[in-house]
């Protein structure tokens, strides 16, 4: 039986609507362009909770009663596309565990066999009181905290993956680590290759970024964002 | 303005020679199919073209403005066992199946006047 989480699904549906839409898009001359305009599926499954929380989804083999079936429809209407469709860059959340230092290979496999494979997949599963409670339970040689603490070093928002792993491997392993760095030390905290591609002000500038984010604030490390001066506030124009 | 054709295809059954297909590589089929038909009546409009000064037969043009493609399949999926793999939808033609599959396209002609 080969099962699937529910949102493994709902990706392998985008990934084959993102492929007619970039044969579509390269189809367009000068007589007129393709969009497609609909897709429908109707899936039945069988579906379970998994040990560790995730919605895992398996296809109905035909002799079940339809009432201990799920039926997913999924009905996609894409936006307006033009030539320049294709999937999202990748982020810190699509990077594989192999970047998180704490996880050797045997916990990686272990970790894929509960359908967690990339940082995304760990952070979402650990934030869920079961997940994290299965993960703990896991009888394995890491650290449970000081892993999510990288996972979400490497899925933060306000910095390029490249980034957070380079400080990964040179022992930085949390967003507050990364905040608490001083001028110096971020300087040390980074390879030279690094340096070449995006800058020692660039770092810095992100470093002041992730020290205005409440989690850091919270453990007693970044500052506030000023208020903005009044009649300038966000969403808000001056006319 | 030309005429614009809505087609709807129903299947009621999806035969295939292969015993199975992935839902990228049905979709992706699909969508070069509608092309194909396309660039074909736009060859005939241009012909229409040139052919209507030599036989004073008004030229008509036409286009597949809305296409849609309704279709019963079975389905499996393939399960990645690592984070470089994707899990992928398979379809398996067969006679019977609850699963229904619906694809529509739309074609936007550049007209002259716009």
């Amino acid at each position: 039986m080969t099962e699937l989480t529910i949102l493994e699904l709902g990706e392998s549906v985008v990934q084959a609507l993102t492929g007619v839409q970039q044969t579509l898009a390269r189809s367009a001359d000068d007589a007129g362009r393709y969009l497609m305009d609909e897709v429908e599926l109707d899936v039945p499954v069988r579906l379970r909770i998994g040990p560790d929380g995730q919605v895992l989804v398996s296809p109905a083999e035909g002799d079940e009663p339809a009432h201990q079936l799920t039926r997913i429809r999924l009905k996609l209407r894409p936006a307006e596309q033009d030539e320049s469709v294709g999937l999202p860059l990748p982020t810190g959340t699509d990077r594989p565990l192999t970047v998180l230092s704490e996880l050797v290979p045997i916990v990686i496999q272990r970790l894929n066999d509960l359908r967690i494979f990339t940082v995304g997949d760990f952070l979402r599963t650990t934030s869920t009181v079961r997940g994290y409670a299965l993960l703990s339970k896991l009888d394995m040689d890491f650290d449970l905290d000081k892993t999510i603490d990288q996972a979400k070093l490497v899925a933060s928002p306000e910095m390029p993956y490249v980034l957070a792993e380079d400080l990964l491997q040179h022992n930085v392993n949390s967003r507050v680590e990364f905040a608490k760095l001083s001028p110096a030390q971020l300087k040390a905290s980074v390879s030279d290759r690094l340096l070449e591609i995006m800058g020692m002000d660039e770092i810095t500038r992100i470093q002041a970024v992730i020290r205005q984010q409440p989690d850091v604030i919270y453990a007693g490390v970044g500052n506030r964002p000023s208020k903005p001066e009044r009649g300038d506030q966000p969403g808000k124009t001056n006319s | 303005m030309s005429p614009a054709f809505v087609y709807e295809f129903a299947f009621p059954m999806l035969r295939s020679p292969v015993a199975s297909v992935e839902l990228n590589a049905l979709m992706m089929a699909s969508a070069q199919g509608l092309v194909a038909a396309q660039e074909a009546l736009n060859q005939a409009a241009r012909d229409s073209l040139e052919s209507a000064r030599d036989t004073c037969v008004p030229p008509s043009a036409f286009m597949l403005r809305h296409c849609r493609m309704r279709f019963p399949a079975a389905y499996q999926w393939t399960s990645r066992i690592r984070s470089e793999q994707a899990s992928r939808v398979v379809l398996r033609p067969r006679f019977t199946s609850r699963t229904t599959i619906t694809i529509s396209y739309l074609y936007l002609p550049k007209l002259q006047d716009k």
